[in-house]
C-alpha cells in the first residue's frame, strides 16, 4: 500500500504543474487530473533519470527529496497564481463527470482481474521492461550493464520511461516488488481511458462520448495488453495526450495547451523507439502546421514556446541517445546487405500483413469501425483542426512499413506476428479519440 | 435530453454510435467469456513463474556481473526462451551468458538433469549449490 502515495505525488505535481501552465485556458477538474498524472508520472521517470545522470547511480534520497522539493514549490507557485482558492476547485466536478468517472474505474476492473492472472505480465514485461527497472534498482553504478550487448534479446537500444516510473514507486520500499509494475499498468489503463473520455467531453458537450473508453476497454486484445506490463499503452497514453493538447490549441489559442503538448511529445520520446519516431513525426508536423497556419496571430512567441517546451522535454530523450543508446544487435540493413536484401517480397510481404492485421479478429472488427466512422464523417475528419492526427498516423504507417521492409535482421513473418499488433494497438486511443471528433 | 432529436440531428454519427454500441455489447461479453477460461484454467493450473525458484540466488552472487548460463535445451523454442527471460529477470542484475561455461559462476539448467551432471564433470567445474529442480550453481576452475 506503501507504493500508493508515491504515485499520488506524481499526480499531485503533474496537476499543479498544468494548473500553471494551462492558467489562461484551464480544461474542467477531470481532465485536468488525468493529464496532470501523465505529466506527474513523466516528472517523476525524470527526477529518476537525474539521479541516473548526476550520481551515476540511483540516489533514493535525492529522487524522493527532488520529488518533495517540486511539489512544494509547484504548491506554492499554485497558491499565489490563484490565491482566491481555484487550487483544486471541486465544485467543477458535475454529475455526469462522476458518472465517467465512475464509467472509467468500472471497466478498468477487467484488465486489473487479467493483470493479476499473469502478475509478472507478459513476455517483453521479463525480458525487457521490469528487467530494465531492476537493473536500475538494484544495480546501484551497475545499472548500465543493462546496455551490455548480452542482453541484445532485451531491446537495450530502448529507452525506459515506464521503468523508470516501476523504479521511482519502489523508492518507498527495499525490494522491486512485482505488485508495482502490475498497478501501474492498471494505473495507465485507467488514466489512458480517462483522457479520452474527458477529452471528447470537453471538445463536445456530449453524454454520448461515454462509449468511446467502453469501445476501447470492451476488446479483450485491449484488455490483455494493457495488463501485459509493456510501455506499448504509455505511448498510446502520450500520443492521445499530445493530440488533445493539439486539438486544445486549435480551439482556444493558448499557448499553455502547446507547452503541454511538447511535454506529452517528450514523454512519448522517452517510452520506447516507436515512441520516438512516433514523437518527432507528430512534432514536426504540428511545428510545420502552426508555421503554415493562416492564423499569424502570436506566431513567432508561439513557435518560440513550443520549441523551447519541446527541448526541455525531449532532455532525456537527447541525452539518452547521446550517452547510453548503443548501437541496435538487431538491425541490418537490407537496402545495402547481399545476404539478407530487402527485396519486393518483403515489401509485399509487409503491405498484405498490415492489411490482414487491420481485418484480424482479435480486434472484434475495432478497425473497420473505426473506418467507417471516418467514412461517414466525410471530409470533416480531415478538416483543419483535426488534419495533424491522420498525417501523423499515415506518415507513422509509412515509416513503421519502411523499418520493416528495410531492416532484414528478423524473418518478416514472425517479425510482424509478434510486433505489429502492439505498434498498432498503441495507436487506437488516438484513433477513437479522432474518429469521434470527426462525427460531430 | 431528448434522444431521438440528438439522433436525428447527426445521423451519420447515430449509426456509428449504434455500431460501436454494438461492438461494446459484443465485447463485453466474448470478453467476460474469455476470462471466465482463464480464470477457471487458473484455478486448475495455479500461476508459477520459473524465475521464482532463483531469487535471493543474485543476492548471493553480489560483485559478480556475469553468470555464465549452461542448458541443454535451445531458448529459440518459445518455452525454453521463456524460461531463460524469466531467470534472468530473478537475477538481475547478474547479466545470464547462455551457454558460456568459462564464467567464474555457472549456472547449470538442463532439461535432462545428468547432461548438467556430465557437464559439470567435463569442465571440471565444483557444485556449490543444487535446487529440488536439479539446476546447480557450480564454481569453474576459469579464474
Amino acid at each position: 500500500m506503501i507504493y500508493i502515495l508515491p504515485i499520488s505525488i506524481s499526480i499531485m505535481i503533474g496537476y499543479l504543474g498544468l494548473r500553471l501552465i494551462l492558467k489562461n485556458d484551464p480544461p474542467k477538474l477531470p481532465l485536468l487530473i488525468f493529464l496532470g498524472a501523465s505529466a506527474g508520472l513523466f516528472a517523476s521517470a525524470f527526477l529518476v533519470f537525474t539521479s541516473l545522470i548526476l550520481w551515476g547511480k540511483l540516489f533514493s534520497a535525492f529522487v524522493i527529496t527532488a520529488h518533495t522539493a517540486l511539489l512544494l514549490a509547484l504548491g506554492w507557485c499554485v497558491r499565489k497564481v490563484f490565491p482566491d482558492g481555484k487550487r483544486l476547485p471541486l465544485n467543477e466536478f458535475e454529475a455526469s463527470d462522476k458518472l465517467g468517472l465512475l464509467l472509467v474505474a468500472v471497466i478498468t476492473i477487467p484488465v486489473i482481474i487479467h493483470a493479476n492472472f499473469y502478475p509478472y505480465g507478459g513476455w517483453d514485461a521479463w525480458s525487457c521492461w521490469n528487467l530494465k527497472a531492476r537493473f536500475i534498482f538494484l544495480g546501484g553504478e551497475g545499472w548500465k550493464n543493462m546496455f551490455d550487448p548480452l542482453l541484445w534479446r532485451s531491446n537495450i537500444a530502448y529507452p525506459f520511461l515506464v521503468p523508470a516510473v516501476n523504479v521511482w514507486a519502489w523508492c518507498f520500499g527495499t525490494d522491486p516488488v512485482n505488485t508495482v509494475p502490475l498497478g501501474v499498468s492498471c494505473l495507465i489503463t485507467f488514466i489512458t481511458a480517462g483522457t479520452l473520455l474527458f477529452a471528447l467531453k470537453k471538445i463536445t458537450g456530449r453524454l454520448h462520448v461515454l462509449l468511446a473508453p467502453l469501445w476501447l476497454l470492451s476488446n479483450v486484445f485491449f484488455v490483455k495488453l494493457a495488463s501485459s506490463q509493456y510501455s506499448d499503452l504509455m505511448v498510446g497514453n502520450y500520443f492521445l495526450a499530445a493530440i488533445v493538447s493539439w486539438i486544445a490549441f486549435e480551439k482556444s489559442k493558448s499557448r499553455g495547451w502547446l507547452c503541454v503538448m511538447a511535454l506529452m511529445l517528450g514523454a512519448l520520446s522517452f517510452t520506447k523507439s516507436e515512441g520516438l519516431v512516433l514523437s518527432l513525426i507528430t512534432l514536426g508536423l504540428a511545428f510545420m502546421m502552426r508555421l503554415l497556419s493562416k492564423d499569424k496571430s502570436g506566431l513567432t512567441k508561439g513557435l518560440w514556446i513550443f520549441g523551447a517546451a519541446a527541448v526541455v522535454a525531449f532532455l532525456p530523450t537527447i541525452i539518452f541517445q547521446i550517452t547510453f543508446s548503443t548501437n541496435s544487435h538487431t538491425f541490418i540493413n537490407g537496402l545495402g546487405s547481399a545476404d539478407k536484401p530487402a527485396t519486393l517480397e518483403r515489401l509485399q510481404a509487409v503491405l498484405a500483413f498490415m492489411g490482414m492485421e487491420l481485418m484480424s479478429g482479435k480486434w472484434n472488427g475495432f478497425w473497420l469501425i473505426a473506418l467507417l466512422g471516418i467514412a461517414l464523417s466525410r471530409w470533416k475528419a480531415w478538416r483543419k483542426e483535426l488534419l495533424l492526427i491522420p498525417l501523423t498516423l499515415i506518415a507513422y504507417l509509412i515509416v513503421l512499413g519502411g523499418v520493416y521492409w528495410i531492416n532484414t535482421f528478423f524473418p518478416i513473418v514472425w517479425w510482424l506476428g509478434n510486433t505489429l499488433n502492439r505498434i498498432i494497438y498503441a495507436l487506437t486511443p488516438a484513433v477513437i479519440f479522432w474518429v469521434f471528433l470527426a462525427l460531430e | 435530453m431528448n434522444i431521438a432529436i440528438f439522433l436525428q440531428s447527426n445521423k451519420p454519427r447515430a449509426l456509428f454510435l449504434l455500431i460501436v454500441a454494438s461492438a461494446v455489447i459484443f465485447g463485453v461479453f466474448s470478453g467476460a467469456e474469455e476470462l471466465n477460461k482463464i480464470a477457471v484454467a487458473r484455478q486448475k493450473v495455479p500461476f508459477s513463474f520459473y524465475g521464482d525458484a532463483f531469487i535471493g540466488l543474485a543476492e548471493a552472487l553480489k560483485g559478480e556481473t556475469y553468470l555464465g548460463y549452461y542448458t541443454d535445451v535451445s531458448i529459440d523454442v518459445p518455452k525454453y526462451g521463456a524460461r531463460f527471460a524469466q531467470v534472468q529477470l530473478a537475477l538481475a542484475p547478474l547479466i545470464l551468458d547462455l551457454n558460456n561455461t568459462s564464467r567464474r559462476f555457472v549456472l547449470f539448467d538442463c532439461d535432462n538433469p545428468q547432461k548438467c551432471v556430465e557437464k559439470i564433470k567435463e569442465i571440471k567445474a565444483r557444485p556449490l549449490k543444487a535446487s529440488n529442480r536439479g539446476t546447480i550453481l557450480a564454481i569453474t576452475t576459469a579464474n
